[in-house]
């Protein structure tokens, strides 16, 4: 007996042609898009319900320039559309994704994938964008050159997949029978040949211009409004200048336009410490509350508002088209550190966290880039390390404005950041001068067109990211904030024992011993004791001085207001030890994980564990005993 | 509120906050092999938790509900 299974169609195309943006529009789904190549580095897939009632599967692949792979990622996709994955059967259906702006370049991986003898079908893409431009693309003409049928969309409107969507709707449906060779069988044999034939590229080029002639096509493109703000933002001088205002402008609005919304949120969380004080009797349970979630998860949740800015500024970065910009200005500062411009892009998907930008290190051609690159991602300030540098920074750094309107605060995170990225560089030339291999791979990198940054886009990304801030507090924070509130509580000292409950605890305890160990570099038993939880998660450490001190202090006062006491506790020399200690400090263990994953070796985790260990504790002694030598000779 | 009611509510939040953490800790197959260990002496949606769907799934130590769309 046989059953009929829904379709599998999959896109494919190069690099930034809209492919994620289309998925979305057909599934339903809010896959990660942005304007410039490599954001999708695996495949992903969901569900078309067409408005029949009718099911398709549909697969978003990496974009790939050929059927040839150079990259890892572009592998995952020339694997699947040849059939050599052994789990995945053939698509039923390819959808050959094209930028209608760009289609000299685009139609070549098109007429390398009708050599598949698959169904195929050519979605011709940006549409909108190409008649702006004046270009005037017949889809009808188009489709009778290639032989294939075409169909307008536009990734970005709410309906620009209509057609697809009706002609993915009438795939014939795929009959599933035990031991019977599906129409996947056909494309595999077919494949097998293909890939002993791929030495086609110059033909294909030849074959794409003579179409373009006689479409009309074939003029060399004028200069657009992008090819003109290029000529400023990429000059060697004034380029340069631009992406460091826009990267100090960025951290300097960070913390000024956060505040008023931290201090509500400080204000809210020190309300319901006092409402659960009012209403739940003294002892374990509101010790739970206020000391444990309040004080421990609530001093997370307050860096809320600079999470979101620094987000909606790098997301409009990404979305404007600005991001491989920056890449291609920095390709001469990669290079002089051994490494290629195009590590750019992964390691600045590494200040929102390590693990995306380590997973998008896959568009590196080179594998020892690729690894180097790996290496130095956790030296990225990532996100989570915000909330520690904004607490150290708002209880020790005064607010004070220096000259042009520039805060200090702002100053000291943008140099924070900067020393992330110094320390990346650095490592980056150290490691590359053991490689075997020296020679510089030249960036080539497809500059996409400049357009506005769509809100629908940032809006969806910033909710993807507030959801996964409010996820963490709300499960592995909170979690690891109510064992560490346990071990910190128990167990209970005897009558007439006359330090802090805390000292006598499991907690204190582990914190006395771990104190020894980073005594030398100034940081006391509660900071230590920070340190472990901060390993699951870096901002877990804010949390975790939270419910210390919120222990060892008497009523509510911890809760939400963690800086001015932690300003009280701690000397300047140790505030800014942690401070360098959180630059280069050990990477969370998920991060361990994804570069287990991707390197297939426990080996490389564990070295970069044991260099960064080594780094953050040198660099915060050092810190230490020379701001307190500076301070004391002051 | 009673001490013993108040005694059962945090040693339940302590209690539920280890398991996560352990969780979060600890590696996929080790999660895998603790789930295979527990099969058929705890509910299904205990081993789904452990294992997570995925590992579920690879193993077959329990059947997930279908994804939601």
């Amino acid at each position: 007996m046989s059953a009929v299974a829904e379709p599998l169609v999959a896109l494919v195309g190069n690099p930034n042609c809209g492919k994620t943006a289309l998925f979305n529009l057909l599934t339903g789904s809010r896959q990660k898009i942005a304007n410039y190549a490599g954001v999708t580095v695996e495949r992903k897939e969901g569900r078309l319900l067409a408005p029949s009632g009718r099911g398709v599967r549909v697969l978003d692949l990496p974009g790939a320039y050929s059927l040839r792979p150079r990259t890892p990622d572009e592998q995952i996709t020339c694997d699947f559309v040849l059939g050599r994955l052994a789990d995945e059967p053939l698509p039923d259906a390819i959808v050959a994704v094209v930028d209608a702006t760009n289609l000299r370049r685009h139609l070549c991986l098109v007429l390398a994938l009708r050599r598949l003898g698959l169904p195929l079908v050519v979605a011709l893409n940006m549409v909108d964008l190409a008649r702006q431009r004046g270009l005037q693309v017949d889809p009808a003409r188009l489709a009778t050159e290639l032989g294939l049928p075409v169909v307008e969309t536009v990734g970005i409107r709410a309906h620009g997949a209509r057609a697809l969507t009706d002609y993915l709707e009438r795939l014939p449906p795929v009959s599933i029978a035990p031991g019977a060779p599906g129409t996947a069988a056909i494309g595999r044999d077919n494949a097998a040949a293909i890939a002993a034939d791929l030495d086609r590229v110059l033909g294909d080029q030849q074959e794409v211009e003579q179409l373009l002639n006689r479409l009309g096509l074939a003029e060399a493109p004028f200069e657009t409004l992008s090819d003109r703000i290029d000529a400023v933002v990429l000059h060697p001088v004034v380029g340069p200048l631009i992406l460091a205002v826009t990267l100090f402008a960025m951290f300097q609005a960070v913390f000024r336009l956060a505040q008023p919304f931290m201090q509500a949120l400080t204000s809210l969380v020190g309300w319901l410490a006092t409402l659960i004080a009012a209403m739940v009797p003294a002892g374990l349970l509101r010790s739970l509350l206020v000391d444990g979630v309040l004080a421990g998860a609530g001093s997370v949740l307050v860096f809320l508002p600079q999470i979101v800015l620094l987000f909606t500024f790098i997301l409009i970065l990404e979305d404007s088209g600005y991001l491989p910009r920056a890449a291609f200005l920095l390709d001469r500062l990669m290079g002089g550190v051994g490494l290629s411009g195009r590590s750019f892009i992964p390691l600045l998907s590494s200040f929102a966290c390590a693990i995306p930008g380590i997973l998008a290190t896959r568009t590196i051609p080179n594998a020892r880039d690729r690894l180097v690159t790996i290496m130095i991602a956790p030296l990225m300030t990532c996100s989570a390390r915000l909330p520690v540098y904004a607490l150290l920074i708002g209880a020790f750094i005064p607010p004070r404005q220096l000259a042009l309107g520039i805060g200090l605060q702002g100053l000291v995170l943008f140099a924070l950041y900067a020393g992330g990225i110094g320390s990346a560089l650095l490592v980056a030339l150290i490691l590359k001068r053991y490689a075997r291999t020296r020679a510089v791979q030249p960036l080539q990198m497809e500059l996409p067109a400049y357009h506005w940054p769509s809100l629908r886009n940032l809006a969806i990304g910033l909710t993807q990211r507030v959801e996964v801030f409010l996820r963490r507090v709300g499960t592995t924070i909170l979690a690891l904030m109510v064992v560490l509130w346990f071990l910190a509580s128990v167990p209970v000292p005897p009558p007439g024992y006359a330090g802090s409950p805390i000292e006598w605890s499991i907690a204190g305890r582990i914190g006395a011993l771990l104190a020894q160990v980073f005594a030398p570099i100034g940081f006391n038993w509660q900071i230590s004791i920070a340190l472990v939880p901060g390993l699951a998660a870096r901002e877990v450490a804010v949390g975790a001085l939270g419910t210390v001190y919120s222990l060892a202090a008497t009523g509510t006062d911890v809760a939400g207001q963690l800086a001015p006491i932690v300003a009280r506790a701690w000397s300047l020399p140790t505030a800014l030890a942690l401070l360098v200690w959180y630059v280069f400090a050990p990477q969370c263990l998920s991060t361990l994980a994804v570069v287990r994953r991707e390197t297939n070796s426990w080996r490389y985790p564990a070295l970069m564990a044991g260099y960064l260990f080594a780094l953050a504790y040198l660099a915060a002694g050092l810190t230490f005993h020379l701001s307190r030598w500076l301070l004391g000779a002051a | 509120m009673s001490a013993v009611l108040e005694r059962i509510l945090v040693g339940s939040a302590v209690l539920v906050s280890c398991g996560y953490v352990l969780r979060v800790l600890l590696p996929f197959s080790w999660r895998v092999a603790i789930a295979r260990r527990l099969q058929r002496r705890v509910p299904d949606a205990v081993l789904i938790w452990i294992a997570g769907r995925q590992g579920c799934e690879a193993c077959g130590v329990a059947r997930p509900p279908p994804r939601r769309r």
